[in-house]
């Protein structure tokens, strides 16, 4: 996505999506304004349609009976003006039914846009930093505050020894080692590139680290290299969207390489600084010259 | 017409980011950033603001005491007032709202749903 110098879209994106809104409701407009005429149509007809009828009570009532020529007349009429109101019924039909369409269509546009924003946001601020504490910071801001997860855990996989070594937890007490040795389950899934999620989810009850109710491998490739696993909701949230696993999927993904360049990052200036100490010891000169 | 000023009161630059990026939705806005109650405070004092919206947890000064601030002040008492919080318990939402703020939306946030509660605010505040 282009951005701006501040992180956000283009101008032109955003005026883009801002013209086709400003179009969406242009068309409601003129519909709403399109059906209001119609009705106040239809009401004129049928005031006119009972003026009539009145009107043939009155001169039946009169005693005197009407023309043959005037009934016949009278009864054209309000044959073309009956005809004249069902073909504005049908009209004002099809009209409500493009309008329901173009309601649905907005709605799909906005929830389309609702996701664009989260993903965008998501993956900008993952890779907004090289500091390892940084982008699980941000890892933990997506979980609470885009996903709505209370309880989590992200972890990192010890090649060496086949265990997860916990790396970032929120609300999760003391319930978590520091280590977990895998074991069957989601944990385990995942390290071997599966996601979990719990459907339906479990009762709010206590937390079992090795029962996570939702289960993301982070991957770069095949390769697995961490894990996220969310324990509880908040109690506002009381399942998972369409949009949650679209951030679970850019979660996998872009936390992954976020996560790993960072600490590759953090090795090398660690080594950098080391070299470089080496170097000035070297080349400093000595006390006796 | 001069363009609508919103300051956002938030901890987290995720969260400054989703919010702002909604509200860059509407048209002649202009948004200022906070990271707790401490610089919002300080901004609401430099910047005319039009609409606050914050977050409850943060360091420094909350969300609650940032709103009962506000309210004390005669040149900001009026100025709406939105919460975006975590806190989904409904005595979190009565509580946000008899200290005087005048919307109250548990995350995960709809921003379109955000973008309803201002526009509607706004309405209120110019009538």
């Amino acid at each position: 996505m282009n951005r701006s110098r501040d992180g956000g879209p283009r101008g032109g994106e955003r005026d883009d999506l801002s013209a086709r809104g400003e179009e969406i409701r242009n068309m409601f407009n003129r519909a709403r304004a399109f059906t209001e005429e119609l009705l106040r149509e239809n009401e004129r007809l049928r005031f006119r349609v009972a003026g009539l009828e009145r009107e043939l009570e009155q001169a039946a009532g009169k005693g005197a009976p009407p023309a043959p020529e005037a009934v016949a007349d009278l009864t054209e009429r309000v044959r073309a003006l009956e005809k004249e109101r069902d073909e504005l019924l049908t009209r004002f039909q099809k009209v409500k039914g493009a309008n329901d369409v173009a309601g649905a269509h907005f709605e799909d546009i906005e929830s389309q846009h609702n996701h664009l924003a989260n993903l965008y946001v998501a993956s900008y601020q993952l890779h907004a930093t090289l500091n390892f504490s940084e982008v699980l910071d941000t890892v933990r801001e997506i979980l609470i505050n885009l996903i709505g997860a209370e309880s989590f855990a992200v972890f990192w996989v010890d090649d060496r020894t086949r265990q997860l070594r916990r790396e970032l937890t929120q609300g999760m007490g003391s319930v978590l080692p520091d280590t977990i040795r895998l074991a069957r389950g989601p944990l385990q899934d995942a390290v071997e590139g599966q996601s979990f999620y719990a459907d339906p989810l479990p009762e709010r009850n206590g937390i079992d680290a090795s029962r996570p109710i939702a289960c993301i491998p982070l991957k770069i490739g095949t390769r697995v290299i961490g894990v996220v696993a969310i324990y509880r909701l908040l109690q506002q949230k009381e399942h998972f969207g369409p949009l949650d696993f679209e951030l679970f999927t850019l979660l996998a993904g872009h936390a992954a390489t976020a996560l790993f360049s960072s600490k590759l990052y953090q090795k090398s200036e660690k080594k950098l600084s080391e070299l470089q100490g080496f170097l000035d010891l070297l080349t400093a000169p000595s006390p006796g010259s | 017409m001069s363009a609508t000023t919103f300051l956002i009161v938030e901890d987290s630059p995720t969260m400054r980011q989703l919010l702002a990026f909604s509200l860059r939705r509407l048209k002649d806005c202009r948004i200022i950033e906070a990271v707790d109650g401490v610089d919002a405070l300080k901004k609401l004092t430099t910047e005319p603001v039009d609409l606050v919206i914050t977050d409850i947890n943060m360091p420094m000064m909350d969300g609650l005491k940032l709103i009962t601030v506000i309210r004390a002040d005669a040149r900001t008492k009026n100025l709406p007032i939105i919460i975006v919080t975590t806190e989904g318990a409904e005595e979190d939402r009565k509580r946000g709202l008899a200290l005087g703020a005048d919307a109250y939306i548990p995350k995960p946030i709809q921003p379109s749903d955000l973008l309803k509660t201002v526009a509607s605010l706004l309405e209120r505040a110019r009538n």
